[in-house]
Order: C-alpha cells, then sequence, then structure tokens
C-alpha cells in the first residue's frame, strides 16, 4: 500500500492532541498526538509504502510481539486517516 | 450627515407610524434593521424594548428589510397568524399573532446568522466586566440567558445574549447587545432578582415554552460600538440541587467545542480555523455546572478580578 498525505493541511499541536484542518474537505478533526509522528513522514506528492512507514517506527532489534502490537497500532492509526480523507491509498 | 436620534424620543404615534409605512432604521450593534409591521404588538414591544437604540432614517446604508405581516386570505380573521420577511423572502411558517415579536427576534437573528459571514458566529452570551469578555456558548436549555440576564441586571456589560460575533480580522468581540430571550422560569427568576428590569410582553405556547425579552441596559446599548477582548469561555449548565463546580477543558477540547457551537464555521472554512485558532490560545476554557445564583455571580466576579 503507496501512502500519501493529504495536502495543505494545517496543524495545531497541543499536549495529548492535534487539531488539524483539511481544507481540501473543509473537516476539521481532533486526533491523537502521535498522528503527528506518522504526518511527518508522509509527503503529498511522494508515496511511501505502509511497510517503509513501519519500519521507521519501530527499531529492528524490537521483540517480535511489541513490534506485533506496534505494527497493528500503526495500522489502525493509517485505516482512520484513510477514513477521514486525511490520507490516501494508491 | 444623517438625522440620529434614539427611539426614546419618538412618540408611540412616530414609531406606529414608521412601522406602518417605510418601516423604522434601527442600528443594531453592526448592522441597520428596516422593521416594517402595522401588529401593535411590534410597536409596543419594539418600543419598550428597543428604547435606547439609535433610529437611523432611510438615508443611511440599510442591512435587513424585514417584515411582520399577517397572510393575506382567510388566515387574517380566524385563528390569525404572522409571517416574518426577510428582502421579501419568506424563510419560516406562519406562527400564531400572538407571537409576533418573538418571531421579529427570531427571524432578525435568521438574518445575522445567514449574511454576517465576516464574522466567526458562535451560539453563545457575551459578557464583560473590567475589560475582560467572558464568552458563554450553550445548547438550547442549558440555562445561558438566564446566566447571562443575572449578569446583566448585576451590572455587567451585556455583549450579546444570543451570538458572540468574532471579527475574524482582528479577532475582536463585536457587541451584538439586543433583548435577552427569557424562557419558562426563568422570566420569573430574574422579575424576583431585579424588580427593575424590564420586560417585553409574555408570549405563550411558543416551540420554545413561554418566551419574554428583557431589555438590554442602557448602559450596554450606549457602549455597543466599543468592542470586546475575549478573555474566557464558560460552558454553562445549570442543573438543580448542585453545587457549583468548575472543570478546566483542555486546548484541544475547547477547540472543538467552539466550532460545535459555531453558527459558520464550515462555511469560513481556513478563516474561521484561524479564528478559533486565536480564541483558543489567548482565553482559557472551563465547564461550569451550577445551580445556586448567589455562587454562580460570585465565581464570575472572582474570574475577572
Amino acid at each position: 500500500m503507496n501512502l500519501v498525505k493529504a495536502s495543505k493541511l494545517k496543524i495545531l499541536s497541543f499536549d495529548e492532541q492535534i487539531i488539524v484542518f483539511d481544507p481540501n474537505t473543509g473537516q476539521t478533526h481532533c486526533l491523537d498526538s502521535n498522528v503527528n509522528e506518522i504526518f511527518s513522514q508522509l509527503q503529498p506528492n511522494q508515496a511511501i509504502t505502509l511497510s517503509q512507514l513501519q519500519q521507521f517506527y519501530i527499531p529492528e532489534d524490537c521483540p517480535s510481539e511489541e513490534k506485533s502490537v506496534l505494527n497493528s497500532y500503526i495500522q489502525d492509526m493509517i485505516n482512520n486517516l484513510l477514513r477521514l480523507k486525511l490520507v490516501f491509498a494508491g | 450627515m444623517s438625522h440620529k436620534n434614539i427611539l426614546k424620543h419618538l412618540s408611540r404615534q412616530e414609531i406606529d407610524h414608521q412601522l406602518n409605512h417605510q418601516g423604522l432604521v434601527l442600528s443594531i450593534g453592526p448592522f441597520v434593521f428596516c422593521i416594517q409591521s402595522n401588529e401593535s404588538s411590534i410597536a409596543k414591544n419594539v418600543q419598550r424594548i428597543y428604547c435606547d437604540f439609535q433610529v437611523l432614517t432611510h438615508d443611511d446604508l440599510i442591512d435587513f428589510y424585514v417584515t411582520i405581516k399577517r397572510p393575506s386570505g382567510m388566515r387574517r380573521f380566524i385563528r390569525p397568524q404572522i409571517n416574518f420577511y426577510c428582502d421579501d423572502h419568506c424563510p419560516f411558517l406562519p406562527l400564531p399573532v400572538s407571537q409576533a415579536f418573538p418571531l421579529l427576534e427570531w427571524g432578525m437573528n435568521w438574518c445575522i446568522v445567514q449574511h454576517a459571514h465576516r464574522y466567526l458566529l458562535l451560539h453563545s452570551a457575551v459578557v464583560e466586566k473590567n475589560g475582560k469578555s467572558i464568552i458563554l456558548p450553550a445548547e438550547s436549555g442549558s440555562g445561558k440567558s438566564t446566566l447571562c440576564a443575572l449578569l446583566a441586571q448585576s451590572g455587567w456589560r451585556l455583549l450579546s445574549d444570543e451570538m458572540a460575533l468574532i471579527d475574524n480580522k482582528d479577532f475582536h468581540l463585536q457587541a451584538l447587545a439586543r433583548p435577552v430571550s427569557l424562557k419558562n422560569e426563568s422570566i420569573r427568576v430574574i422579575n424576583q432578582f431585579d424588580k427593575h428590569s424590564v420586560m417585553g410582553e409574555v408570549v405563550d405556547d411558543t416551540a420554545k415554552g413561554t418566551i419574554s425579552h428583557l431589555k438590554p441596559t442602557t448602559e450596554s446599548v450606549r457602549k455597543m460600538k466599543i468592542k470586546g477582548n475575549a478573555f474566557a469561555f464558560v460552558f454553562p449548565l445549570y442543573q438543580k440541587e448542585t453545587s457549583l463546580t468548575v472543570e478546566p477543558i483542555g486546548k484541544a477540547d475547547a477547540f472543538m467545542r467552539i466550532i460545535k457551537n459555531s453558527f459558520n464555521y464550515s462555511i469560513l472554512g481556513e478563516t474561521g480555523f484561524n479564528s478559533v485558532d486565536y480564541l483558543v490560545n489567548h482565553t482559557t476554557a472551563y465547564g461550569l455546572t451550577y445551580s445556586d445564583t448567589e455562587d454562580v455571580l460570585a465565581y464570575f466576579e472572582q474570574l475577572v478580578k
């Protein structure tokens, strides 16, 4: 799965949450601040794969059980962002 | 230079004449309304409740031409009804003629909400003391108007009962000290709280129950051109027989609660986002639950000390 983020997003960061305004849809979302790290790796015009994204956040020496939890956590976040149209899959 | 006057200097006969013919032109905050109606209840309530407002002439720039009149046909006579028109457009279903003045007030709200997009509009009361404006966003039934009336009758400046107008350019609050719409039990509460409060006629059986409008204080109307600075958001909730509790609200939650209470955030797009961003970063936000009048008034005094 190749991922790009929506263009021209405006993001406000607060303690544990971020507010994201998407000018493409006019929608405003309140999300967990961890999403900011996902956004920092994604570009609107250059796709990266889900596995590249997962590799970025999960160290190689990570125990397999923890790795599985983190993979699933990242997958959930991406699914949510796809549903909100803040991220697109190609 | 246009002739300017205050409504209380006009006789009832003059008010009737203007309402019945070309229309009575009133300056209401940043807006100018031309009101036409030959209903006596409109004249009576306008004279009583809008007495401190400035009367303009037809040479002034008018934002909204509004009319309250009976429909033609049998309904003029049998269980008579009344319609609201803005520039000949009739946005609502007709109501019983006894509800003419509340319909005028609702119609004027509609005009502002539909057109005033140079402001971020929040469903909210706004009051001010010591140069600090408190924004009270709330849904119907939360006790917002009662609280707003209590504060206004306690010496606070009323900026607005029904909607906060935040200028999208400088983020100041534009005052719109129109009558406070009181419902049901709150009419008695305010009458008891301040025996000198001036109310319009009491209208029963509206969609919102029994309604009466409280005249804004003369001082609030006189200062309507002075903009306010947002100091805090307080989300009030009246709950019978509870002690006063105040909970701080985080900025992200405050942001979402503000846009939930906005009439036009989705229309404004990025402009609205920037306005809410400014507000959230320059104010603090609280959730307030209360039942006792003295306690809640003391809380607000403390807040702006």
